[in-house]
């Protein structure tokens, strides 16, 4: 049987679906019967949305150089190696 | 604050490319350049070095796209070339270390004290007054908090959080991103978002004795 702390260890390889078959089973009972567990299990679900929602992705930067944007052209531009084939 | 730029999907995004269109290529770039300059940040020293690891890692992504063969998705792909660079050139701690306490000396992701002796909750969670994610993101005060537990996170959790939460990178790339095993990530995982949670815990926790303070108290 697993015990509250069990969960707390595990809670993330739950979520991620990275738990084999009987062990999420087991895991699932414990939650069936456990508030405080379901409640933890939530928060940890919460957080790593938060986190995924894009909220923390970082603002877009200025475009690519000059530089860039030369080699770009040279390699997928309408004279750039790909058209220079045929 | 500037909204993330958001990128049609691989398949369409590679095809534009490819038929040389300049706008998706500058979108590309504005988009991930912030992220590949935080990951390049783990490898190299300098400013100087990140940007010019940055710009190396974009030239080889223009010289290496129409060999692309889509194995994994174009963002990590792109990271993989930027480590690849990094590494090549990198003063820094770089390749994988020995994991042996995971790097970060703490114990499991919850405090031991929160249990009694037969791992039964002795101090339960504190239940949040966030129902959804948006509860969250929508409050700049558990953004604040979120942010700087963040940037608090021991180095190795940090990373692996990032890429994986905030990234959305796939757990078997960052193993190979970041040349550490499938159980090391995911102990690193755990760890980073259980300090997360944590520290939300306490936002809510001190918030809601603040609000259940009397007036007179609270007015001083």
């Amino acid at each position: 049987m697993l015990s509250c702390r069990d969960v707390t260890e595990q809670a993330s390889d739950y979520l991620d679906q990275a738990m084999p078959f009987w062990a999420r089973m087991m895991f699932r009972l414990h939650l069936g019967m456990c508030r405080h567990c379901q409640e933890l299990v939530r928060q940890l679900e919460l957080t790593t949305a938060a986190l995924g929602s894009g909220a923390f992705a970082p603002a877009p930067a200025d475009g690519p150089d000059d530089a860039l944007l030369a080699a770009f052209q040279s390699e997928f531009g309408p004279d750039g190696p790909e058209d220079s084939d045929h | 604050m500037v909204p993330p730029l958001v990128l049609p999907p691989d398949i369409e995004l590679i095809a534009r490319l490819k038929a040389g269109d300049q706008a998706a290529f500058s979108a590309m770039v504005r988009a991930w350049s912030p992220s590949l300059h935080r990951l390049a940040r783990n490898y190299v020293k300098t400013e100087a070095q990140v940007q010019e690891v940055v710009q190396d890692t974009w030239m080889g992504v223009v010289k290496g796209l129409a060999r692309f063969e889509g194995r994994s998705s174009l963002k990590t792909w792109v990271f993989t070339i930027l480590v690849n660079r990094s590494r090549t050139r990198g003063t820094r701690e770089a390749r994988s270390l020995p994991m042996s306490a995971l790097g970060d000396a703490d114990a499991g992701p919850m405090d031991p004290d929160r249990f009694n002796p037969n791992g039964g909750w002795a101090e339960p969670p504190f239940s949040w007054k966030a129902r959804s994610a948006d509860d969250i993101v929508t409050t700049q005060q558990a953004m604040d908090v979120l942010g700087r537990a963040i940037e608090e996170l021991p180095p190795r959790q940090r990373r692996v959080v990032t890429l994986r939460d905030i990234e959305g990178v796939e757990a078997e790339d960052v193993c190979n991103l970041l040349e550490i095993s499938e159980s090391n990530q995911r102990v690193l995982l755990h760890r980073g978002r259980s300090k997360l949670r944590a520290a939300l815990e306490r936002h809510y926790r001190s918030a809601e004795e603040e609000s259940e303070r009397p007036s007179a108290v609270r007015a001083r």
